[in-house]
């Protein structure tokens, strides 16, 4: 993980700077936006790890008049758009006998069994990814990953790969998806990445050179590619993926012409001024959310408050090891995340898109990879949905499932409400939760 | 290097060592064996050990050459092309280019397993590493062809009016106040943060108008990375100091320090100072084109020259880069490729200097250079040989974490690498080297967890002594001690059972030492009987420990897994596996607390092996400082190891599991799997135990450990792929 500054943290209002103007965003593929209605669906998934103690998180009623118990009571502003799913599990996370952690982290959104070992990953493709590969060419970015723990840099994860803790998000069974942890990073990669020129036949050089550099590239990792066996074959295939997405991503920028998506208010970057702590990094990695959804810069996000088994220190303990076990039924940690989850979801709410806000134009997706975490347990899991992808979804329920639902069900639901053809998803998801979907 | 100066104690050692290193007996310095009775027969590979050129029009990397060895294929899934991590890549760039800049430090993190962030198989590349490795050498090349300076900016902020932002949990303690003149005072555990764009990577003056409450430093952040300090007197003035900055938007923060804080005797180092106003200003100088050493080392010719006779010195220039950047000889074909993209450069209005910069670019974005390459056996084959390029590159990659340097690509160039003689002598000559410390830094500091050093955080209250100068000197002497196992003929046991260290005085006082002379690092024998090892050195103590306690269980883990390779089970589902609350009219000892697990049988299975280790080092608090008790009883420090050696105190276990062959294997294998970066199977395992027996019989000398592994079959060889 990375260090906490050391020092309380002190900003001289007259001593910030605002930044200087950054390149305008270029959205891209016109084409596509048009199409696209004037409030575009979104898809967040917010991952808390280390469980949720449920007698502080289940609420007691069901339906609509669904009461907030103790952990959900930071809802309490937007409950009306948030729906609470009791007795999901998932079966492919558990894996409680050995090496807990990796196993369920690895399944939040693939809904697979990963397989053990540290040779390589072995996942499937998770539910983001099936979304931004349906929706994601219409924006700048097909997909977001950002999380607030980077993880330590001497790595052991449990006879895994790292990645099975540290991200949620898979292109595919071996293609995890790095998240940024670091809100300067993910910052410069959304505002700041576009040095193009200035004039329209200064651009169009600028994207000749890029683009022949990225041809050159692809064209000796084709060369490469002839010369190595199988697992080698898998490695340059999936360099030759992000090179060409790349590319694409440039020739979208090449149609210029239409106006930055601007809802409500400007689109300008803001004044970044990063907080001390973990609790500053959540804010600053929200606030881009909410930004990044904003200009439309990208439909699809996936953020992890803490890796799965977290050392995120908090109350003066690392959290899996402080804070799950014993100390977990204490749920102040939870309560904190919460706290957070809720902040976004206001945000959202409060950004207007026509008369709906943005909240109500997205599906966000809020889980765990345990539930109870002193056992290591996914079954159940906690989970929560907000916002109604465009009126796809049902919002503001508490809906309690039979026992042994497969959380992976809900995913079908997901990938409907996205119009995305689907009848089954990753290793039990067979068929659509009923009342999710309206 | 004296190590390899070396009596075998036996025939069994002196034979491995010869089928290791094809050389056997007597010793072995600068290369000669002095006992001609077991030189190895002529290795096939000594065919190619010919000098010469790079035979004209042979295409390097399109058919897998080398003479056979008879290995075991891979096992399914090993990758292996090997994609720079982030410290290869910085490396890499450094020795490339010349930039210090590290450009990795802001690509997406390396994944890990094997307890190593370098391994081929899961090394992957989502978009975002491809969209950072494309922006990377667009500001590498961009910025070694600089021509022109960028013009030096002075950015100049006034404190005015600051926001306090409080933090649950900490303590403003009230010290921000405005004061006469101007100023506002900041220090304890304050800092001034602001925002800035930086216009170049370059040379930077960072200056305070302050005025030192006390004698303190004002010390400078960006990104939350140290990078300079200057010392601020009791008299109002400008104080500057100059630091090497990287372009683009950062986050500035100035705090204080006290720097001759002593912090026994107070409890608080941070500093106090009147801060008024700060200025950056940069870059400095902003040397002209010739003089960027850069543009120099690229433009080894006149690029004017390619106006008149055509191409020549633009193909030269590409030629010399992308043969080092790719780490061997480029083919023909490849350099009408680059030239080819040089041309179409041109024909979209590039100028000369343009195009050059466009296709150095898609040099550095080429899988030839993210990638180590070495193309496998043709099919149906057996194991082959590395050529010697092959072989430079995963030699300077194992012990420098980086490409080869000149002298490496001439001994390859000259097909010299294939006799172990030579081999030898080259890597003599880079464990000397000081880009070696990337061995000490990536392999030591990931096997033993101290690379955590620079992320160790720790409960004010509880331990108000701990802050950067001790975290910084706490990573600074495990590092000097870990050095000396490359550079002296000293036994890797030592690592535990060491009487020596490294201390300055901040350290010694942590230690509780007599205080030194100056404030440098100097090598100090202990007296024994609280510290011995690296078990005995704060960093990692604090590194095994909780922010407000020490973590007994955790310490016995790591010992455990990390020491001795001895993987523990996690705990039975279901269980309560939290410490009991503490009670604080009660307090309990870590000992009385752990009871528990002796107490419920599905825990003591395991426990009766953790514990015991973890609680022999509890006389060391968290952040490593000796105590002699624990909520007020004395530390009862004895155990025994799951062998049943007893031990009482750190001391006596760290002589325990040095003296536990557990150990030696344990580092062996990790270094073998560092070696090879990809995680060892079932075919691996004859020759890691071949050189752990080497190893124990040449007395544990690390040297010898990493030019057998070097010398193995193994780690010369590209074995054929499984499926």
């Amino acid at each position: 993980m990375k260090a906490l500054p050391r020092r309380t943290f002190l900003r001289g209002a007259g001593v910030t700077i605002a930044l200087p103007l950054l390149d305008a965003m270029v959205p891209i593929h016109p084409a596509a936006r048009a199409a696209a209605a004037m409030a575009p669906k979104r898809f967040l998934s917010y991952f808390v790890p280390n469980g949720m103690y449920f007698p502080k998180f289940t609420p007691q009623q069901q339906g609509l008049d669904y009461d907030l118990p103790a952990t959900l009571e930071p809802l309490v502003a937007v409950k009306t758009k948030v729906s609470v799913l009791t007795a999901l599990e998932s079966a492919p996370g558990d894996n409680w006998a050995k090496d807990p952690h990796p196993a369920a982290g690895a399944s939040v959104l693939t809904g697979r069994k990963a397989s053990p070992g540290e040779v390589q990953p072995n996942n499937g493709i998770s539910v983001d990814q099936v979304i931004a590969n349906a929706i994601g060419k219409a924006t700048r970015f097909a997909s977001l990953q950002l999380g607030a723990e980077g993880g330590s840099g001497a790595g052991d994860c449990d006879g895994y790969t790292c990645d099975h803790m540290r991200t949620i998000s898979w292109a595919s069974p071996k293609t995890p998806l790095p998240k940024i942890n670091n809100a300067q990073i993910a910052f410069t990669r959304l505002f700041g990445a576009s040095d193009l020129g200035s004039t329209p036949g200064e651009q169009a050089k600028r994207l000749a050179l890029r683009k022949s550099i990225l041809d050159y590239a692809l064209g000796d990792a084709k060369r490469m590619h002839q010369q190595v066996g199988t697992a080698d074959r898998a490695k340059l295939d999936e360099f030759l993926g992000s090179i060409r997405q790349v590319e694409e991503r440039l020739i979208g920028q090449t149609a210029a012409g239409v106006a930055p998506k601007d809802v409500g208010a400007t689109c300008t970057p803001m004044e970044m001024v990063p907080g001390a702590g973990h609790q500053g990094l959540v804010g600053l990695m929200q606030d881009l959310m909410v930004l990044a959804f904003r200009c439309d810069l990208t439909r699809v996000i996936t953020f992890m408050w803490a890796n799965a088994g977290s050392e995120i220190i908090y109350f003066g303990k690392p959290h899996h090891k402080g804070h799950t076990h014993g100390n977990f039924a204490k749920a102040e940690i939870q309560l904190i995340a919460m706290g957070n989850f809720a902040q976004l979801l206001e945000k959202l709410d409060r950004i207007k898109e026509g008369d709906k806000s943005i909240l109500d134009s997205s599906l966000v997706h809020f889980t765990s990879e345990f539930g109870n975490a002193d056992s290591h347990s996914c079954r159940p899991l906690p989970v929560l949905l907000a916002g109604s992808a465009g009126g796809a979804i049902n919002a503001g329920r508490h809906v309690v499932f039979p026992g042994r639902t497969a959380v992976a069900k809900l995913f079908v639901n997901i990938l409907r409400a996205f119009a995305i053809p689907a009848d089954t998803f990753g290793d039990d998801g067979m068929g659509p939760l009923p009342g999710i979907s309206t | 290097m004296s190590e390899i100066i070396m009596t075998f104690r036996s025939n069994k050692a002196c034979a491995l060592w010869f089928a290791l290193l094809g050389a056997c007996a007597g010793t072995i310095e600068d290369g000669a064996v002095s006992d001609g009775r077991d030189t190895l027969p002529p290795s096939q590979g000594a065919e190619r050990t010919r000098p010469g050129p790079e035979p004209a029009g042979q295409a390097p990397v399109a058919t897998p050459r080398g003479p056979d060895v008879p290995l075991p294929g891979r096992a399914a899934g090993q990758a292996s092309l090997h994609r720079l991590n982030r410290a290869e890549y910085n490396n890499t760039v450094r020795d490339l280019l010349g930039t210090e800049t590290r450009p990795a430090n802001n690509f997406a993190p390396d994944s890990s397993s094997f307890g190593f962030d370098h391994i081929s198989s899961v090394q992957n590349t989502s978009i975002l590493h491809a969209e950072q490795f494309l922006g990377a050498a667009e500001r590498l090349i961009n910025e070694a062809l600089a021509k022109g300076s960028t013009p030096s900016a002075t950015l100049h902020f006034d404190v005015d009016e600051p926001a306090v932002e409080k933090l649950p949990g900490q303590d403003n303690r009230d010290l921000i106040k405005k004061l006469p003149g101007g100023f506002w005072q900041i220090g304890g555990s304050d800092e001034m943060r602001t925002t800035l764009r930086l216009p170049a990577d370059g040379e930077y003056e960072l200056s305070v108008f302050a005025d030192g409450i006390r004698t303190v430093f004002a010390d400078f952040s960006l990104d939350e990375q140290a990078v300079a300090s200057v010392r601020v007197n009791m008299v109002p003035g400008t104080y500057k100091v100059n630091a090497r900055l990287q372009a683009g938007l950062h986050v500035l923060a100035i705090g204080a320090h006290e720097g001759a804080c002593d912090p026994k005797a107070n409890l608080n180092c941070g500093g106090l100072m009147k801060l008024k106003s700060f200025e950056v200003i940069g870059p400095l100088g902003g040397a002209a084109g010739a003089e960027n050493p850069a543009r120099k080392k690229l433009l080894t010719c006149s690029l004017m020259d390619t106006k008149v006779g055509g191409s020549a010195c633009t193909d030269q220039i590409i030629k010399n880069f992308a043969s080092r950047a790719w780490r061997r000889p480029v083919v023909k074909s490849e350099t009408d490729g680059l030239r080819a993209l040089f041309d179409s450069a041109t024909k979209v209005g590039a100028d000369d200097e343009e195009a050059l910069k466009t296709t150095l670019k898609a040099v550095l974005l080429s899988p030839y250079f993210l990638y180590r390459f070495e193309a496998p056996p043709a099919s149906g084959r057996p194991a082959r040989r590395l050529d010697d390029y092959e072989l430079a590159s995963k030699l300077s990659y194992f012990l420098w974490s980086s490409m080869p340097d000149d002298r490496l690509f001439d001994a390859a160039s000259r097909r010299m690498l294939g006799d172990t003689k030579i081999l030898q002598a080259e890597l003599e000559r880079m464990l000397q080297d000081k880009k070696a410390s990337a061995l000490v830094e990536n392999f030591a500091g990931q096997w033993l967890s101290t690379r955590a050093i620079d992320a160790i955080e720790k409960d004010k209250q509880s331990y108000p002594t701990f802050d950067l100068e001790l975290r910084t000197s706490m990573r600074r002497e495990t590092e000097l001690f870990y050095r000396t196992f490359l550079d002296e003929p000293r036994s890797a046991l030592e690592l535990l059972t060491s009487q020596e260290t490294f201390v300055n005085n901040r350290l010694r006082s942590h230690y509780g030492l007599p205080s030194g002379g100056d404030d440098g690092f100097v090598r100090t024998r202990l007296d024994g009987s609280q510290r011995s090892g690296l078990l005995g050195q704060a960093g990692l103590l604090a590194v095994l420990a909780n922010p407000k306690s020490t973590a007994a269980v955790g310490r016995g883990k790591w010992v455990l897994t990390r020491l001795m390779c001895q993987p523990v089970p996690p705990p039975p589902p279901g269980q309560n596996v939290e410490l009991p609350a503490v009670d604080l009219k009660k307090p309990a000892t870590m000992r009385q607390l752990l009871q528990k697990h002796v107490v419920n049988p599905s825990c003591t299975s395991c426990h009766s092996l953790l514990d015991p280790i973890g609680l022999a080092l509890e006389h060391f608090d968290a952040v490593g400082a000796w105590r002699d008790t624990d909520k007020g009883a004395p530390i009862d420090s004895k155990g025994s190891l799951p062998g049943g050696v007893r031990f009482d105190g750190s001391v006596e276990l760290a002589k325990a599991i040095a003296a536990d062959p557990s150990f030696a294997k344990c580092l062996v294998n990790n270094l073998y799997i560092y070696a090879m970066a990809e995680g060892p199977d079932g075919t691996d395992q004859a020759t890691i135990a071949g050189l752990a027996e080497g190893f124990t019989a040449v007395g544990h000398k690390m040297p010898w450990l990493v030019s057998a592994i070097v010398a193995s079959d193994m780690f010369r060889s590209r074995r054929p792929d499984g499926d």
